[in-house]
């Protein structure tokens, strides 16, 4: 797994790897490099660095390396989103290429 | 409910759960699936890029053949009028000359020359005709809208069945190609309702609307089946498709045993009309 975001918790090894109450954490379920797949982490990144920067996670899951976590989280195609935190969690599918329905179903709409 | 609200509604419905997941399938977002043994690569979209350049090649490759065979038409009809036509005017003409210089004595020879020159004149009007077939002259003479008047006369002659034409593009100057495949097109057309059609009644109509050229061939027999329509045998069709698929255009054939068939080329106007038209 593969971690980005503005807080950089889980990428500090050895530390308290609980992220912030305000922050998101997002598991995003990508086959290798597939185009669609990059297409979703990259549209991921830009619209929480325009509405919740400093504020985010994201875990990349590459189903072709960790076939067991898509099937723990009931994750069938990719790219898979779920959002974790904060709850309730939220599952979307696709590259997330309209930033709009993106905010409203992760209800970051208005979140600045 | 407010605006946002009804956005948040929205961004739900169409990114997340069964209607999400469909709808990222359906426009090619989705680039693997993820079963229970095996991580299967879908690439539906790259998979319709190719089937559509393939596609694409072959509608060239229809459009060279097709080109090509107008051209050896024109080269055989030319060498049919040029070589067989006058060798069967000079032969007519020595039988003639024979006919007058034979003795009224020998009145089975002569017998004999008058079969010989109906023979020839029968000769002279099948490459007559072949040639006609093969170029239809009578488009640089008459221009599309008339040809295909007269295709329509002829047709009513040969196979017994009215058939009626209109058109509003008096005045129009076509491009040459552009009018063979249209002569052509409606000539497999009637050829069709001739062989298979059982109709009563045909209409041709060739009508200039804002856009497009519209050709159409109607007739009111028994109607021709989705199965036959969508043969790869069914040559006569694919030849009319793809010589309207050649020239940007969209081709249909609408049927039923009830209302009989009626096909419809829908060409661009910029692919085949070079002069001026009266308006639609």
């Amino acid at each position: 797994m593969t971690t980005r975001g503005g807080k950089r918790r889980i990428a500090q090894a050895g530390r308290d790897t609980t992220p912030a109450p305000d922050t998101y954490v997002f598991q995003l379920f990508v086959a290798g490099d597939e185009p669609n797949s990059a297409l979703a982490l990259g549209n991921l990144v830009r619209i929480c660095d325009a509405h919740i920067a400093g504020r985010y996670e994201i875990h990349t899951v590459d189903v072709l390396k960790n076939a067991d976590a898509a099937y723990k989280h009931n994750v069938i195609v990719t790219p898979t989103v779920i959002l974790t935190r904060p709850l309730p969690s939220v599952t979307l599918f696709g590259t997330l290429r309209d930033p709009a329905q993106v905010l409203a179903a992760l209800r970051l709409t208005g979140a600045r | 409910m407010s605006p946002q609200g009804t956005a948040h509604r929205e961004g739900i419905d169409s990114l997340t759960g069964a209607a999400g997941l469909a709808r990222a399938l359906r426009t090619h977002e989705v680039d693997a699936i993820v079963g229970v043994r095996d991580i299967m690569f879908v690439r539906l979209k790259q998979a319709e890029d190719e089937l559509e350049s393939s596609r694409n090649q072959l509608r060239a490759l229809t459009a060279h053949l097709l080109s090509v065979r107008d051209s050896e038409r024109v080269a055989i009809a030319r060498e049919l009028h040029d070589e067989f036509g006058q060798a069967l005017t000079s032969l007519q003409l020595g039988l003639a000359w024979l006919a007058r210089n034979v003795k009224p004595a020998q009145k089975p020879l002569l017998t004999k020359i008058g079969a010989l020159s109906d023979a020839t004149t029968s000769l002279i009007r099948s490459v007559k005709n072949i040639t006609v077939e093969l170029r239809p002259g009578a488009l640089d003479e008459l221009g599309l809208a008339k040809t295909l008047k007269s295709s329509a006369r002829e047709f009513e002659g040969s196979a017994g069945i009215p058939c009626g034409f209109r058109t509003n593009t008096a005045g129009a100057t076509f491009d040459r190609p552009a009018a063979v495949a249209v002569y052509r097109i409606v000539q497999a057309a009637l050829t069709n309702v001739a062989r298979h059609a059982r109709a009563s009644n045909v209409t041709v109509a060739l009508m200039k609307r804002t856009y497009d050229l519209v050709v159409t061939v109607r007739d009111d027999g028994k109607g021709i089946s989705r199965k036959l329509i969508d043969s790869q045998n069914s040559l006569g069709i694919i030849g009319m498709r793809e010589r309207t698929v050649a020239l940007g255009g969209t081709f249909t054939l609408a049927s039923s045993r009830s209302n009989g068939t009626l096909l419809t080329a829908r060409i661009p106007l910029s692919r085949v009309v070079i002069g001026p038209a009266t308006a639609a």
